[in-house]
Parts: structure tokens; C-alpha cells; sequence
């Protein structure tokens, strides 16, 4: 039998931890509440001085001189919170003033914290006020990934050649949200990566073009035409898939007789890349071709080639009617689904085996 | 020697036992708590500040499709609707499944909604039970109403994964009601990780809140006892439960009223099981066994900050039936899968997250 020594050490330790518990739990709200009740006043008034001096210039001043007494703690809430509904004018002035108190040193001082934390807080900090392009610059090789996400994010403020080369090295990250970050940025930053972008093309192949162009198909941009084309032919169906996808935004001769090409691709993604671009790009001679696609084995691809044809017009839309009243079921089910006709039973089932 | 007598015999020797066993399960909850802590502190750090209006003018964040089943919902589906038509997110598209009600619960959305017949192009990739007409709203063209028979949830959710188009698909329950930045924050581990396959939210208690056009303006906590206790306990398995499993990289379950997964790898599972009672819960364990069983994405990550209010059971009679059916629901799940329970092959979920619940 347990003895009532260990029976009462059990409940002694049991006890200790909840009434250690209670007391930090209770000991954090009462302080949450006194200072949310102090603190209320104070940035009510803060604000109201800081909205004035937004609204005169002249007045930034003694703004500046009215808020530095504050904790940091409430001066980093005030700016951070007016931040957001600001633009333009206002939000340089907002910065001016919050540099004034002590708000861009500390935030430039925090990025060279050891802890993580810190640093992200100060790039946040940074990315509201902006500048600080040497600092922003050293943490897209900041060990924590949410660092470099966030100087990515700095870098839509502050477009340059020299940020877009960093985030498109940036496209190949271990972290997944640094390569969004990237090309999010680059997406934003629109012409000024593209040079950046033609670089990396012209080193890398394979996979490690992939997410280059994945950007270059939101950029439009006619000098991405030639690279799109060699890619097409690139030994990976994700590249000749995204190739194919930017070729269908810029056109010309040489892409659509490329794209024709890639309706023949032993990759079904390939296949239906081409297809959406040739529908995109409304080349009409494309119409027998997509056709053959009607009857493919993935549906997906039988879907893109049918929406596809469907605005090709005239054209399209007669090979499709053509299609809906034909033998082959899959063809016939993916024509009647685009022009909305009346299911044939038999060939959806037909279809589905 | 009475039953009684024998009870409380076995009882003193099996004493060491039972201390043994309330000092590893308290150990547990304890070294769960300090994980959920951590889980937690680095996560306000991750966030603080966070611009989340890039979501909304991003160009990359990915589709979500909301599914949202209906069954007899004629009281509450405007209001859950609007608060669906209200969320902040750039590529959303809204599926609201009704599945064969005998109410109003489509007039009401024909009327509110301007519903007009659509014939979208889709694949039925699950085989469910018959459409009887689809729908898009001509003054929300991200709403889209399909009309079926009658099948449970499993079914109708479904027939909205076979029509939704999007990347992301976020299965609730027609009587949940998000926060209209949810989806934002949300979407962030599928933009993190590439491994993650499902993640889940907070979900709070609606009951005694007041709820305007689809948003709750104002919590307030509930008058009645019962559901008082329920926001207790939603709070500790929300931000000491799931949190902490995070930690631990072994979160099994994604509630059903709140759930985002990546349509792909729900359509490679088959979708919802029609004959499991949780069949959230069994569908989450099937994702993450496939993940391990064919080396593709399996994580399932919670995130303690995006929101959905429900209202929960107000009385025991309610209360007892809700959970009965949670327990038959995990009791499924954990049998139909039970060659994962300390199989190594599946790592986390196998060593550590199923003897748990099977515990």
C-alpha cells in the first residue's frame, strides 16, 4: 500500500502547481487590466495630439516633444495602430514623428538583437517607417525565416535593382513562406525584377527555374518570351508547364507554334498549360488540336482544351457542337458540360468507366 | 466479502497503480501545458505586427472554397451566409450545400441570394447523391447553392468538394459563423509548409453574444450553466490542447466546424467517409496516414488565433447526445485506423497522438 508520506507529497506537489498556477494567472490578468486602464487615457490624448500635428505640420514638433516622454511599449502601440489608415503625406509625416521619439532607433537597434523576436519586430518596425536599406539588405540572410520574409516585405516599399536579385535568390528558400514573400514582392515590385529574373533564368534550369517562372507569369513582360520558350522544352513538366503558362501571356508566332507543340506532351499538366494558352491567346488554327484533347485521358485536360475551343468562337464552338453529338463519350460529356447542354446519361456513365 | 468489499480490496492493491498512472497523465498534461506555452508565446511573437493586408491584394494567395452543409437551417443559414459573403479574402468562392431539407432553408436563400440556375463545369470525382439543380447568386457571384437529396454531411460535404475550385477547402458546419479575417490567418501554414495538409482554428462559444448581420459585435458569456462550462472547455482544448499538440507535431483532429485542407489531397483520400460518425476526425487521420504511407504532405497544424463562433448544447439532455456522438465518432476512427496505433512507420500520430486517445 502507497504510504500516506508519498499519498500527501503527491497532493502537496499537486496543490503547490495549481496554487502556483492560480497566482501567476491571476497576478497576469490584474496586471493587463491596470495597465489596459492606465493606458487608455494616455493614448486617447496621444492620439489626439498625434492626429493634430498630422493635420498641421507645424504642430508636428510639439507633438514630437508631447509624446517622447512616453513608455516605448505605448509609443511603438500609437504609431503602429494610426499606421494603418494612413497614406501618402500623412504617412511620412507619421514617420518623421515617430522618428523623432526614439521610434526608428530602437527599431534599427532591435534588428540586431540575437533573439528572433526582436529582429522581427524591428523589420516590422522598419517596414512601417521605411528605409534603413543597408540593414533591410543584411537580414534577407537572417537565420530565421520570418526575418527574411519580412525584409522581402520591405522591399515592395523600396523597389531596386539590388532588392529584386535578392529576392529572387530568395525564390529558392528552405521556407516556404519566404518564397512566398519573394513572390509576393516581385509580383508588386512588376518591371524592376524582371532584369533579376532574366539572370536567374539564364543560369538556372530545371526546378530551379520553376519559381522564376511561376513570377514571370503575373509580370507580362516581352523580354520573358525567350527564356519561356527555351524552358518549353525543359526536361521537367512543372518548367514546361509554367513555361507554357507565361508564353500564353505574351504570344507571338513562335509561342503559339511552341504551344501546339506541348498539346502533344506526354505530361496531362503540360498539355492542359498549352491548351488554357492557346484558348487565352484565341489562335484559331489551334482548333483541330485542341480537339484531340477532348477525348484525353485526364479530365482536367479534356476540361481546359473544351474551355479552350469554347473561346475560340466560331470555330471552337463548332468543333465542340460537333464533339457533344459524337461517339466518344469523354469528348461528348466535356463538350455538352462547356455549352451547357442537357446530360447524355449513357455517356457520362460511358465517360466515368 | 460483499462486491463492495472486493471493489475496495483491489482498489488498495492496485494503489500503486493508480498513483502511477495519475502521475504520468498529470506529467503529460503538464509537459502538454509547457508545450502550448511555447507554442503560444511564439506565436503572439510571430504575429505581432503582421501586415495582413498583403493577403488581400496578393495576386499568389491561394483560392479558398468555403462548404458549408445545410441541413433544416431556415433560422440561422442568412445570417451564417453573410458572414461568409463578409469574410476578408481575395480568391474565395462559397459553397452552401443544401442537403435534401424539408424546411425553408432554400427558399430562404433563393430569396435573399437572387439564385439562378448554373450548369458549372465539374467532375464527379465522389459518387454522391443526386443534384437536383445548382445555383449562383446573381448579386454574390462567389456564391454558389448546390441543391441534393438528402444524404448526411459526409455526403453533402461531398458534393461541395466535387464542385469547389479552389486549392483550399474549408469545411464548416452551416451554424458557424467566422470572423471576417480568419481566412487570412488561416491560409498562413499552407503558405509556410509545404507538408501541411490540413489546419484548424479556434472555435469559441456563441451562445449569449450578440450577433449582427453574421458577425458576433459583442461577446458576452452565457447565462445558462451548461454552456458556461462549455466555454471552459472550448478554451482549454483550444489553446492547451491543440496548441500544445502542435508543439508535439501530432494534432489529430481538426474540428468539423471549422477546417481548412488542400482539396487535392481530400479528393486523393475519397473525400468524407459516409459511414463514420466523426467523420472529420476519421477523415483527418486518413489524410495524415496517407501523408506517411506514401511520403507526401501530412502535418496538421492548429492556429490559436483565427476565429468561428457556434452555439453550443444548452441543456445535459443536448449536451450528452453531442458528446456521445464525439466519442462513437473518435472510437470509429481510432478502430478503423487502429494498425497505426504504435506503429513507428507513422511516427508522431502513431506513437504518441493514438495511444493518447486511445488512453
Amino acid at each position: 500500500m502507497v504510504s500516506f508520506r508519498v499519498f500527501y507529497g503527491a497532493l502537496v506537489v499537486e496543490g503547490s502547481l495549481i496554487t502556483g498556477a492560480i497566482v501567476l494567472l491571476g497576478g497576469h490578468g490584474m496586471w493587463v487590466w491596470w495597465y489596459a486602464k492606465w493606458s487608455r487615457p494616455v493614448l486617447d490624448m496621444a492620439r489626439t495630439v498625434l492626429l493634430d500635428a498630422l493635420q498641421d505640420r507645424l504642430a508636428s514638433k510639439r507633438a514630437s516633444v508631447l509624446l517622447d516622454p512616453l513608455p516605448m511599449g505605448l509609443k511603438i502601440q500609437l504609431i503602429t495602430g494610426l499606421s494603418k489608415n494612413l497614406y501618402g503625406d500623412q504617412r511620412q509625416s507619421l514617420a518623421a514623428i515617430a522618428s523623432d521619439i526614439g521610434i526608428r532607433s530602437a527599431a534599427v537597434s532591435s534588428c540586431g538583437s540575437r533573439f528572433w523576436w526582436r529582429r522581427l519586430r524591428g523589420a516590422r518596425l522598419v517596414t512601417l517607417l521605411g528605409g534603413e536599406e543597408e540593414m533591410m539588405f543584411q537580414l534577407f540572410l537572417d537565420r530565421n525565416p520570418m526575418v527574411r520574409a519580412q525584409a522581402a516585405e520591405w522591399a515592395s516599399q523600396h523597389p531596386s535593382l539590388a532588392a529584386a536579385s535578392k529576392l529572387v535568390a530568395m525564390l529558392s528558400d528552405s521556407s516556404g513562406h519566404c518564397r512566398f514573400a519573394a513572390q509576393d514582392t516581385l509580383q508588386r515590385i512588376g518591371a524592376v525584377g524582371v532584369e533579376s529574373i532574366l539572370e536567374h533564368l539564364s543560369i538556372h534550369s530545371g526546378t530551379s527555374a520553376a519559381a522564376a517562372l511561376a513570377v514571370a507569369v503575373g509580370l507580362r513582360d516581352p523580354r520573358l518570351l525567350d527564356p519561356a520558350l527555351r524552358f518549353g522544352r525543359d526536361g521537367s513538366a512543372r518548367v514546361r508547364s509554367l513555361a507554357a503558362t507565361v508564353i500564353g501571356t505574351l504570344g507571338g508566332e513562335d509561342a503559339v507554334s511552341l504551344l501546339t507543340e506541348l498539346l502533344n506532351d506526354a505530361d496531362a499538366e503540360v498539355r492542359a498549360a498549352a491548351a488554357r494558352s492557346l484558348g487565352k491567346l484565341g489562335y484559331w488554327p489551334s482548333a483541330v488540336s485542341l480537339s484531340l484533347l477532348l477525348s484525353d485521358d485526364v479530365w482536367e485536360t479534356r476540361r481546359d482544351a473544351a474551355l479552350a475551343l469554347q473561346s475560340l468562337d466560331s470555330p471552337g464552338v463548332l468543333i465542340l457542337q460537333r464533339a457533344a453529338s459524337s461517339g466518344d463519350p469523354r469528348a461528348s460529356n466535356i463538350a455538352r458540360q462547356v455549352l451547357d447542354l442537357p446530360d447524355d446519361l449513357e455517356a457520362t456513365s460511358s465517360a466515368r468507366a | 466479502m460483499t462486491v463492495t468489499d472486493m471493489v475496495g480490496a483491489a482498489l488498495v492493491r492496485l494503489d500503486w497503480m493508480v498513483l502511477i498512472y495519475f502521475l504520468a497523465v498529470n506529467s503529460f498534461y503538464g509537459g502538454l501545458l509547457l508545450a502550448a506555452s511555447l507554442e503560444l508565446n511564439d506565436h503572439v511573437r510571430k504575429v505581432w505586427g503582421e501586415s495582413r493586408w498583403r493577403m488581400l491584394s496578393s495576386d499568389i494567395a491561394p483560392s479558398i472554397s468555403i462548404l458549408a452543409p445545410a441541413f433544416n437551417e431556415v433560422a440561422t443559414i442568412n445570417e451564417s451566409v453573410r458572414s461568409l459573403l463578409s469574410l476578408y479574402y481575395p480568391k474565395l468562392e462559397i459553397v452552401v450545400v443544401n442537403d435534401g431539407s424539408r424546411d425553408d432553408t432554400m427558399a430562404v436563400l433563393t430569396r435573399e441570394y437572387e439564385l439562378a440556375s448554373c450548369h458549372p463545369i465539374f467532375e464527379e470525382q465522389m459518387e454522391t447523391k443526386p443534384i437536383r439543380g445548382v445555383y449562383r447568386s446573381r448579386n454574390h457571384p462567389i456564391l454558389v447553392v448546390i441543391d441534393k437529396d438528402n444524404g448526411g454531411k459526409a455526403d453533402a460535404l461531398n458534393a461541395g468538394l466535387n464542385l469547389a475550385t479552389g486549392e483550399l477547402v474549408c469545411a464548416i458546419d452551416a451554424d458557424t459563423l467566422i470572423e471576417p479575417d480568419a481566412m487570412q490567418r488561416m491560409v498562413r501554414p499552407f503558405l509556410d509548409r509545404d507538408d501541411v495538409v490540413a489546419a484548424g482554428g479556434t472555435i469559441r462559444v456563441a451562445n449569449g453574444c450578440v450577433v449582427k448581420s453574421g458577425r458576433v459585435i459583442h461577446a458576452r458569456a452565457p447565462t445558462s450553466v451548461v454552456a458556461g462550462f462549455q466555454v471552459i472547455e472550448y478554451l482549454r482544448a483550444f489553446l492547451f490542447g491543440r496548441v500544445g499538440w502542435n508543439r508535439l507535431g501530432g494534432n489529430m483532429i481538426i474540428s468539423g466546424a471549422f477546417g481548412l485542407f488542400r482539396r487535392r489531397a481530400m479528393i486523393a483520400v475519397g473525400g468524407y467517409a459516409y459511414d463514420s460518425v466523426g467523420e472529420d476526425m476519421e477523415l483527418i487521420v486518413r489524410l495524415r496516414r496517407r501523408g506517411h504511407e506514401q511520403n507526401g504532405p501530412r502535418r496538421v497544424e492548429f492556429i490559436p488565433d483565427p476565429v468561428a463562433w457556434t452555439e453550443v448544447p444548452e441543456s445535459l439532455r443536448a449536451l450528452g447526445r453531442q458528446r456521445d456522438r464525439w466519442h462513437r465518432g473518435l472510437a470509429d476512427a481510432l478502430w478503423r485506423h487502429r494498425r497505426v496505433l504504435l506503429n513507428p512507420r507513422y511516427g508522431t500520430l502513431g506513437m504518441v497522438a493514438f495511444p493518447y486517445f486511445f488512453s
